[in-house]
């Protein structure tokens, strides 16, 4: 029964991972690029993290499999920032519906 | 200021406490819990609680663990809309996205509730933080179509909400 909701969360992981690469392939500059990747990938991993601590054996790899994920959280959220504030600093001007 | 060094005194060793709690926490995470690590683990986090205490900026503000905890729903819901919101308008046919860059004028004003407020940003539904100044932050948008200005005025609230009053904390330092 456990092994079943872990996998299903695992599984429920993927449609978000796929969705990210979608965006980052269809989407039109930079800064929509970066919306996909991080906000996807984030709750894709969410995901998997939680399916993958269902079946963990001790509360200690839970913790530690929740840690990975505030972690990624934290470095995804920042280095979108940063790649976002080097765009706007190289006056990459974002795509917008008007000039296209 | 009511007993100025003492109360220096008070907020350092609960300072030094509450680090060492969460350093010994994180050690016995990543050694699955075995008690005999710590002979390694003690003067290492030891060694971690000393540094941090060296590098923490004394104006930081505390955060208050019970709001923190109220928040955390709130943000795992709104991440789990951002990501379907970015699902549903990459995997439209016409692509359905409308962006734009909006400023928003910040109220809070120290450092870590900017940059708590700018990483929330990045994971809300529609917005990317792309600039942070001392007052301003630039945002990047999915769909100018959002209520954006709002939005973000919401969760700067629930943001300040997270830290304790200025006068509570630090009062004794300066």
């Amino acid at each position: 029964m456990i092994d079943i909701v872990g996998t299903f969360f695992v599984i429920l992981g993927i449609p978000f991972f796929l969705s990210g690469t979608i965006g980052l392939l269809r989407l039109p500059d930079i800064y929509t690029r970066l919306h996909a990747l991080t906000k996807a990938d984030n709750v894709g991993l969410g995901f998997i993290i939680l399916g993958l601590a269902i079946q963990a054996t001790s509360w200690f790899e839970v913790a530690k499999l929740f840690l990975i994920w505030f972690l990624v959280l934290l470095a995804s959220a920042t280095s979108c920032h940063l790649v976002a504030d080097a765009a706007l600093r190289h006056n990459i001007k974002p795509w917008t519906k008007e000039r296209a | 200021m009511i007993s100025g060094s003492r109360f220096y005194m008070s907020y350092h060793v609960a300072a030094l406490i509450w680090r060492f709690g969460i350093f010994s926490s994180l050690w016995l995470i990543f050694c699955g819990g075995k008690l005999d690590s710590l002979l390694v683990g003690l003067p290492v986090i030891s060694a971690a609680t000393w540094l941090h205490l060296c590098l923490a900026e004394d104006k930081a503000p505390r955060i208050r663990p019970l709001m923190l905890v109220r928040f955390m729903p709130f943000f795992g819901l709104r991440s789990l809309a951002s990501a379907v919101d970015v699902m549903m308008r990459v995997c439209h046919p016409r692509l359905l996205i409308n962006p734009g860059l909006i400023e928003y004028p910040l109220t809070i004003d120290h450092e870590s509730g900017r940059v708590l407020l700018a990483n929330c940003i990045t994971l809300l539904p529609g917005t990317i933080s792309a600039r942070l100044t001392q007052d301003v932050i630039i945002v990047h948008t999915l769909d100018k179509g959002l209520p954006v200005l709002a939005i973000i005025g919401d969760l700067e609230a629930r943001i300040s909400k997270l830290y304790a009053p200025r006068s509570a904390n630090m009062g004794g330092l300066s």
